[in-house]
């Protein structure tokens, strides 16, 4: 369940907005606030499975306040964290690893060698058509695999707003490989919820009416930079969850960035050359979201 | 040498600030940035060497030097460690991009931070955070080259108390001013406090305006990081490559954290001062 409908139909010589429709769902009742609306949503992501939960923690800021939810809600839950062969991902996990042992989180730690997982490992999906230029939603892929393996149901914190301004217009950048995941557990008949931030309509429309977001949505200046990133979410994080420590904007893909990820994506890039990103105009979505 | 910042300061009963008076009408924070190439260049005969760590501060730095068509040189440390290789790539990258030929220092920052820091311990100079150590060192390699160091340092750090902002500083950031004081030198170790026009028009930008009436987003001020900073770096320098906040020693936090440790025993009269932002601006007197 995410808060936009979608379809994409790979028809040559079109544009991406041809190739790729999306259409926010409109939000169905009162916003409440931004936290209170994931905390709603937590619940109903908790409520909806029988299996047990797992939160997948990266070390990042988004896991984490996937798992603060649901300690603040007193639901019980496992963590997953994926590590890399020879520490390769240590210098983002630590937190999780930390936060874990703070807060008595059972953390199951499933190695990965990365090499080898993104130079062949992610072929399989590849040839079952899982199609993608970000090796991250690979991951993502195997991530549901052992969460099959292991009987459980995955929790993650994907789904941010990244901004961009194009013509001094903001626009939310969203690719139609950001769904592989979705059609993966669909395809398959599984169930796993990793877009928590866009899991309801409602907590993407409660997100742009916070103090900050709304100020930034009038400043396009602001969103410039030739590298958009989400900064200020950092900034509403911190608002939200004071003892949440502050920390760079890691990926995990630091220590492997020049040597797999550039190469391997430059190579996705050329077999799925129709895989462009489509940027979809934050007053439209605004319009679909209904506020 | 109280001319190489934006305040006064004095020891009595722990460190005492008082900012220096706003002198005229401010300008924009990004033409304050601009003019201060000038200014410092017009302080000295001296070739001016810019510290360049690699981070966004320098770098947004080293771009007004730049804009202002301002003579200068850039100065990159090296761990022999290789603790900082991501960052000095980076600067050095930066530095070839532009066309300018920086010097490059090693230093081995196991030695530096255990045995290196003595020197200045014995000398009289106390900090409990390694990087005020790190900051002599970098004036006294500018100085031995003969020239005027700028370090991009003096960013404003918000902290929430008792539901008021403050800014945080202690004894060990005068340090650096207090060696140039007792060498009789200049250099610029907070450049970014280099005159209250600078300091209080970053105030006025309408993002930190916005977030200094709203002190719940400063809560947790724990690490020592702007946030905010960084969406005006990337607001005014859209150019400038997104790259994590890095303070150098992510790959030597143990060492950082049993020398600092070691430090705060040694110094235990150094503690954190708040000074709060009404109090700040009251002085510096922009409104």
């Amino acid at each position: 369940m995410i808060a936009f409908d979608y379809s994409y139909q790979n028809i040559p010589n079109t544009t991406i907005e041809e190739r790729f429709k999306v259409k926010f769902k409109p939000i169905t009742r009162p916003l409440k606030t931004w936290k209170e609306e994931l905390l709603i949503s937590a619940k109903n992501i908790s409520d909806s499975t029988s299996k047990q939960l797992y939160v997948i923690m990266s070390g990042g800021i988004d896991s984490e306040q996937v798992a603060r939810l649901y300690l603040e809600l007193g639901i019980k839950f496992k963590a997953l964290t994926v590590v890399y062969d020879n520490e390769i991902n240590s210098h983002d996990i630590h937190r999780a690893v930390k936060f874990c042992n703070d807060n008595k989180i059972e953390q199951v730690r499933v190695p990965l060698n990365p090499e080898t997982f993104y130079n062949e490992g992610i072929n399989r999906y590849i040839e079952q058509g899982y199609r993608s230029t970000n090796i991250y939603h690979y991951l993502q892929l195997f991530i549901i695999e052992k969460l099959e393996e292991l009987g459980g149901f995955g929790v993650g914190g994907a789904g941010e707003q990244v901004y961009y301004n194009i013509d001094n217009q903001l626009h939310l950048k969203i690719n139609p490989h950001y769904t592989l995941g979705m059609d993966f557990c669909k395809n398959n008949n599984l169930q796993h919820n990793f877009w928590m931030n866009l899991s309801t309509p409602e907590i993407y429309a409660a997100y742009t009416k916070i103090d900050l977001v709304d100020f930034l949505l009038q400043r396009p200046e602001y969103f410039l930079g030739k590298y958009p990133d989400s900064v200020e979410k950092m900034l509403v994080y911190s608002e939200q969850w004071p003892m949440m420590e502050r920390r760079g904007k890691n990926t995990g893909f630091e220590r492997i960035e020049m040597t797999i990820r550039q190469p391997k994506q430059k190579k996705l890039k050329a077999m799925f050359p129709d895989l462009v990103d489509l940027y979809y105009p934050v007053s439209k979505m605004k319009q679909d979201l209904g506020i | 040498m109280s001319n190489l910042v934006n305040f006064e300061y004095s020891y009595d009963n722990g460190l005492n600030i008082k900012f220096k008076p706003v002198q005229r009408e401010l300008n924009s924070w990004y033409e304050e940035m601009n003019l201060l190439p000038k200014m410092v260049s017009d302080s000295t005969d001296r070739p001016i060497y810019i510290c360049f760590s690699g981070g966004i501060d320098s770098e947004a730095i080293i771009k007004t030097f730049i804009k202002t068509n301002t003579t200068f040189k850039v100065l990159i440390v090296r761990h022999t460690t290789e603790t900082n290789i991501g960052d000095f790539k980076f600067a050095t990258a930066f530095c070839k991009n532009n066309n300018i030929e920086p010097i490059i220092v090693d230093l081995d920052p196991d030695w530096f931070f255990t045995e290196g820091i003595k020197k200045y311990i014995e000398q009289g100079y106390k900090a409990v955070r390694i990087f005020r150590y790190f900051q002599l060192f970098l004036m006294e390699t500018v100085e031995s080259l003969g020239g005027c160091a700028v370090i991009g340092s003096g960013e404003q750090v918000y902290c929430n108390i008792g539901g008021d902002i403050h800014i945080n500083m202690d004894q060990g950031h005068t340090m650096s001013l207090d060696w140039c004081k007792n060498n009789n030198v200049i250099h610029y170790p907070y450049y970014l406090m280099y005159n209250p026009e600078v300091y209080a028009s970053y105030m006025k930008l309408d993002l930190i305006d916005f977030l200094l009436q709203r002190p719940s987003y400063f809560t947790n001020h724990k690490d020592n990081m702007s946030t905010e900073k960084i969406m005006l770096y990337h607001r005014y320098w859209p150019e400038m490559l997104r790259r994590n906040k890095l303070h150098g020693y992510e790959k030597m936090m143990l060492l950082k954290n049993r020398v600092e440790a070691d430090l705060r025993s040694k110094f235990p009269e150094i503690v954190p001062t708040f000074f709060p932002i009404s109090k700040i601006k009251q002085e510096l007197n922009y409104e």
